[in-house]
């Protein structure tokens, strides 16, 4: 790869992505042109898995799942930082230690906020 | 492994006051009032100090930085951390104020002032793009959901709304921005980009161009500079009235403050290809910003498409040489927001059972029920339109001389002419409040307290930066020193 042109590494996956795309317009295509245009209720209908459709898309659910969703990510978050820093915790030492325990301390009170106004009573 | 983390400091202590603001208000039985905003000053107070006692480097923005490559400690930031969170403290008590008149201190929204706070800081000391990113989300996100805090309302959530999509839609863009750099120079932080964009670049230009544009156009969003300015009049209008104050002065001053020192820091080896493409933005923004909000009749649309204007008038400072452009934006920051902060702030400590005034007509005859608040607000829009004796005039005088002094004399010539607009719907609310016969009855609150005293300071800020600019320069000089 020379430095003034950069672009030949990147052809590969341009020709990829010409590929791919082609694919997706050639089949529409394809099947616009040769297939003949014929609407049944079967064909219109929801694709279920071949499972008749229960119901619409839209179906409407407690808004409280919103808060559980915003508290997984509290845990979640602390869950995908304690993993790595428990493999690399003996090179990190004391520093390491006291750089968790404040992360945590950051997401408990997070978590004690939560708590007191109510978010985990259902 | 040694990491030093004093440059990130006040902006921990900061996030972290956020967070015991949060707990404490969780935890004492809820009278519809919060009791943090001690707890938050005292915090940002803290921080202030610390900014000051931290060891400073002077030098070129973007060499040997303090924190392996990400926070620095510099003139620039130090100067800057220093006005967001004076700003801060003075937005503080205005909240408070604000939001008791409306019936809904909660105490979170004080909480979430400290995080964007936090986002700010590390936004005026990041010289790596990814921590300048961070930062920037942040004090985004925090500002979200400030937007959106008055929930009863439903022209608060529309403009929490326009502005989280829009706010969204542009970070994306500064992230694809800071992805091409990133290809250009093999790296991130602001040394390194410099350095590579000064040496040969041949087939690379065209991608460091591209680069320099999308973080222009993420950067354009955040200020509200004129082609993406248009989420700013229903944000600014629809947000609760204390936290349009605050996130019409220390979100462009943190966001200017990146600005400055990613375009002059980083970028500047392609200076000659950006200044021109600054130029026009400036002279779109400074137009369409005073005319449109010649038709406002809403006072919170007028000084949010005013506050557009003023992005103008900072961006015409931008197109001069490194050190001069540094002060000449530094000094209209510090004019722009003790006056906003100020013009905002009456609107906002008017706030009365859940109603404010909105209009012309709400304001009309002030001057003889408050003559105190009614002579600060004159001084602030006297100041927003640039007549001497006041701040205004200091920051626009030293933003078109630097214009001036770069060769681009045209921009403050649209400048002054549209400074001589802005006279017109400024001087409309001073001819209502002083000229005009009062309403029937007085319909909003009574100003006392911190409430009050911000007020008075930031007036006397105003004029006293007016008549003694002395000092301010001599800041504004050490800020500059940063870019060198």
């Amino acid at each position: 790869m020379t430095a003034s042109s950069p672009l030949p590494s990147y052809v590969p996956i341009l020709v990829l992505g010409a590929i791919a795309a082609g694919f997706a317009i050639l089949t529409i295509l394809f099947s616009h042109l040769i297939g003949r245009p014929r609407s049944t209720p079967a064909k219109s209908a929801t694709y279920e898995c071949g499972m008749p459709p229960v119901g619409t898309a839209h179906a409407r659910f407690p808004v409280k799942f919103y808060l559980v969703c915003v508290i997984f990510i509290l845990f979640d978050v602390d869950a995908a930082f304690l993993y790595p820093w428990a493999l690399v915790f003996r090179e990190l030492g004391i520093f390491g230690l006291i750089e968790m325990a404040l992360f945590v301390c950051i997401l408990g009170g997070g978590f004690a906020y939560a708590w007191k106004t109510g978010a985990l009573d259902w | 492994m040694t990491i030093d983390f004093r440059p990130a400091l006040p902006a921990l202590i900061v996030a972290l006051t956020g967070v015991v603001a949060l707990v404490i208000d969780a935890f004492t039985p809820r009278a519809g009032r919060s009791r943090t905003q001690s707890v938050c000053l005292t915090g940002l107070a803290a921080a202030l100090l610390v900014t000051f006692s931290l060891p400073v480097r002077i030098g070129c923005p973007a060499c040997s930085p303090l924190t392996g490559g990400s926070v620095v400690s510099d003139t620039w930031s130090v100067a800057l951390q220093a006005l967001v969170l004076v700003v801060g403290m003075l937005a503080l008590p205005l909240s408070t104020a604000y939001f008791r008149a409306i019936d809904q201190d909660r105490g979170e929204q004080n909480a979430l002032i400290m995080f964007a706070i936090a986002g700010m800081l590390g936004l005026v000391s990041s010289v790596e793009l990814i921590s300048l990113f961070i930062s920037l989300e942040i004090m985004s996100v925090a500002l979200y959901a400030l937007t959106g805090s008055r929930r009863a309302r439903s022209d608060s959530q529309e403009a929490a709304l326009k502005y989280f999509v829009t706010g969204a839609f542009s970070s994306a863009f500064f992230l694809y921005g800071v992805a091409w750099l990133y290809g250009v120079s093999g790296g991130t932080t602001f040394d390194r980009i410099a350095s590579t964009l000064a040496s040969p670049l041949g087939g690379n230009v065209g991608c460091a161009l591209l680069a320099s544009g999308f973080l222009l156009v993420g950067f354009g969003f955040k200020i509200a500079a004129v082609p993406f300015h248009s989420w700013a009049p229903d944000a600014y209008q629809g947000a609760p009235t204390s936290v349009t104050a605050f996130m019409s002065t220390a979100v462009k001053v943190a966001a200017f403050g990146a600005l400055t020192r990613v375009f002059h820091g980083a970028l500047f080896p392609l200076a000659d290809r950006w200044i021109p493409l600054l130029a026009a933005l400036a002279v779109l923004t400074m137009i369409v910003g005073n005319v449109s909000a010649l038709a406002q009749r809403d006072l919170k649309r007028m000084l949010a498409y005013s506050s557009v204007a003023h992005a103008g008038y900072v961006m015409t400072a931008l197109v001069s040489q490194p050190p001069q452009a540094a002060a000449a934006v530094f000094i209209y920051l510090v004019a722009y927001s003790v006056t906003n902060l100020g013009a905002f702030g009456v609107l906002a400590v008017l706030a009365k059972d859940g109603k404010e005034p909105l209009t012309l007509a709400d304001i009309s005859g002030m001057a003889r029920r408050r003559p105190f608040l009614s002579a600060a607000m004159a001084v602030f829009l006297v100041s927003l339109t640039g007549v001497p004796l006041t701040a205004g005039f200091i920051g626009k005088l030293r933003v078109f001389a630097a214009a001036i002094s770069a060769d681009h004399a045209v921009l403050a010539l649209v400048g002054l002419l549209m400074s001589a607009v802005s006279a017109y719907y400024y001087l409309r609310v001073v001819v209502a409040m002083y000229m005009e016969p009062p309403q029937d009855e007085d319909r909003w609150a009574n100003v006392t307290g911190a409430a009050g005293l911000v007020i008075a300071l930031c007036a006397l800020a105003v004029l006293m930066l007016g008549v003694f600019p002395e000092r301010l320069f001599a800041w504004a000089q050490t800020a500059a020193q940063t870019f060198r």
